[in-house]
C-alpha cells in the first residue's frame, strides 16, 4: 500500500522535475528562428534549432546566448564572417582549434557539411564537419549544431 | 661600377618594400582596401622588372614578420608577386603602350563574368548569397565605368589622353591580376590544408568576398594614382640615371688617363713624341 502511495508520488514527482528541467535548458528566438542551448562546457557547445529560420547564422544563435550570459563566446570579424578562436574562456592555440559539426547536409542544392571531413557524435546522432564557419550556417530546423574544442592531430 | 650600381639597386628596392609595407600596414584594417598593387605596378613599370622581382622577394618574405609566417602565404605571395613584377616590369621596359584592345577586351571580359555570376547566382550558403550578389553587380559597375572613361579618353584622342589611356590599360590587367591572385589562393590554401572537395568549394566560393572589393580597389586606384606614381617613381628613376652617366664619364675619363699614361710607359715616349 506503502509502495504504491509512494509510486503515486513520485509519476507527478518526475512530471514535475522533467518539466522543470526543460525549462532550464537555455533556449533563444533569433529573428524567426529558435535555439535551445543543449550542451554548454569549456570543450564544447551543442545547439539545436527547434524552430528555423534560413536568414539567420548560427553566429547569430551564438551571439544570443552570449548577450545572454549563457555562453562566452570570442573572435574577430572578417570578409570571411566570424572567426570563432575562444568559447568559455577556452582559447584556441597552435595545437587546437574550434570545430564545426553539423546534421544540416545539402539544403537548397548547396553542401554545408562533409562527413569525409570528420564526425562527432552527441546522443546517437552523427555530425559531419561543416562546409562554412559559424557565419555561414543557417538555422535550418531540427539542425543540430556542435562546437567541439578539437585537437589538430586528430 | 657593378658593385656602385648593385648597391643602388639593393637601396632602391629596400626602400619600396619599406613602403609596400607601411602601405599594407597602414591600410590593413579596412578591409579590401589595399594600395600594394598600384605601387608595385608603377615601381615595377618605372624601374623594370629585375628591381620588381627583387622588391616583390623581400615584400613576400619581410611583411611575415608582421602578419606572421603562413607557408601558403608566403608561397603565394612569392608567385603572384613576383610573376605581377615581370610581367609590369616587361610592359614597362618596352617603351610602348600597351596596345588599345587590351583594355576593353579585358574590362568587357571581368565585367561580363561578373554579370554572369550575378545574375545566375553561385551555389553559396544562403546567407551569402544576398551579399555575393550585390559585390557582383558593384564590381559590375565599376568595370562598366573604367570601361566607359577609356572610350572617352580613347575618343579625346590627344597627346595629354595617352596617359590615362595607359592607365585603364593598367588597372584593367591589374584587375585580372587581382582575380589570378584569389584564384591561385583557391588552389594553393586547400592543397596545403587538405580541404575535402566540399570545403575546397565553399572555400573559393567565399573567396569572392575578399576578391571582389580588392580587384574594385586595384582597379580603381591604378587608374587614380598610375599617373601621379609614376611621374614620382620617374623622378627618382632620372636622379638614377643621371648619377649613373657621370659615373661613367668620370670612370671612363679616369680610364683614359690611365690609358694614356700606361702608353708612355710602353715605350719610354711621351704622347706629344708621338704626335
Amino acid at each position: 500500500m506503502i509502495r504504491r502511495r509512494c509510486m503515486f508520488a513520485a509519476i507527478p514527482s518526475l512530471t514535475l522535475c522533467t518539466v522543470l528541467l526543460a525549462g532550464c535548458i537555455p533556449a533563444a528566438g533569433i529573428g524567426g528562428a529558435k535555439a535551445e542551448l543543449l550542451a554548454n562546457d569549456e570543450t564544447c557547445v551543442v545547439i539545436r534549432v527547434a524552430e528555423g529560420d534560413t536568414s539567420k547564422s548560427l553566429y547569430d544563435a551564438l551571439a544570443v546566448f552570449d548577450e545572454a550570459g549563457d555562453i562566452a563566446i570570442g573572435g574577430s570579424d572578417s570578409e570571411y564572417g566570424f572567426y570563432l578562436t575562444s568559447i568559455n574562456g577556452t582559447e584556441a592555440d597552435n595545437e587546437h582549434y574550434w570545430a564545426v559539426y553539423t546534421t544540416l547536409g545539402e539544403l537548397d542544392g548547396v553542401s554545408y557539411s562533409n562527413a569525409e571531413y570528420g564526425t562527432w557524435e552527441y546522443e546517437g546522432e552523427t555530425l559531419a564537419s561543416a562546409s562554412y564557419g559559424v557565419s555561414g550556417l543557417p538555422l535550418a530546423e531540427d539542425a543540430l549544431f556542435a562546437i567541439v574544442w578539437t585537437s589538430l592531430d586528430s | 661600377m657593378k658593385r656602385r650600381g648593385a648597391a643602388y639597386m639593393v637601396a632602391v628596392c629596400a626602400v619600396m618594400t619599406a613602403l609596400l609595407i607601411a602601405v599594407q600596414y597602414a591600410l590593413g584594417f579596412a578591409a579590401g582596401v589595399e594600395l600594394v598593387t598600384v605601387f608595385l605596378l608603377t615601381f615595377c613599370y618605372v624601374f623594370g622588372a629585375a628591381y620588381g622581382v627583387l622588391t616583390a622577394t623581400a615584400f613576400s618574405l619581410l611583411r611575415c614578420f608582421l602578419w606572421g609566417f603562413y607557408p601558403n602565404v608566403v608561397v603565394l605571395y612569392l608567385i603572384y608577386y613576383n610573376a605581377f613584377a615581370l610581367l609590369f616590369g616587361m610592359l614597362g621596359k618596352r617603351g610602348k603602350s600597351v596596345a588599345v584592345w587590351v583594355c576593353p577586351a579585358l574590362l568587357a571580359l571581368l565585367g561580363a563574368g561578373c554579370a554572369v555570376c550575378a545574375a545566375v547566382g553561385l551555389p553559396v550558403s544562403v546567407l551569402y548569397k544576398a551579399r555575393l550578389t550585390a559585390m557582383f553587380w558593384a564590381l559590375f559597375g565599376v568595370l562598366a565605368g573604367l570601361l566607359a572613361a577609356y572610350i572617352i579618353v580613347l575618343c579625346v584622342g590627344r597627346a595629354r589622353a595617352a596617359v590615362w589611356r595607359e592607365a585603364a590599360s593598367l588597372a584593367a590587367l591589374a584587375a585580372l591580376c587581382s582575380v589570378c591572385f584569389t584564384l591561385l589562393d583557391d588552389v594553393l590554401t586547400p592543397l596545403f590544408y587538405g580541404y575535402t572537395f566540399d570545403a575546397a568549394v565553399a572555400y573559393f566560393y567565399t573567396g569572392f568576398f575578399a576578391m571582389l572589393p580588392q580587384t574594385m580597389c586595384a582597379a580603381v586606384s591604378v587608374f587614380v594614382l598610375f599617373a601621379p606614381l609614376r611621374k614620382a617613381f620617374s623622378a627618382a628613376r632620372g636622379r638614377e640615371v643621371i648619377c649613373r652617366r657621370r659615373f661613367r664619364r668620370e670612370q671612363s675619363a679616369r680610364k683614359r688617363r690611365r690609358e694614356g699614361e700606361n702608353a708612355a710607359s710602353n715605350d719610354g715616349r711621351t704622347q706629344k713624341d708621338v704626335v
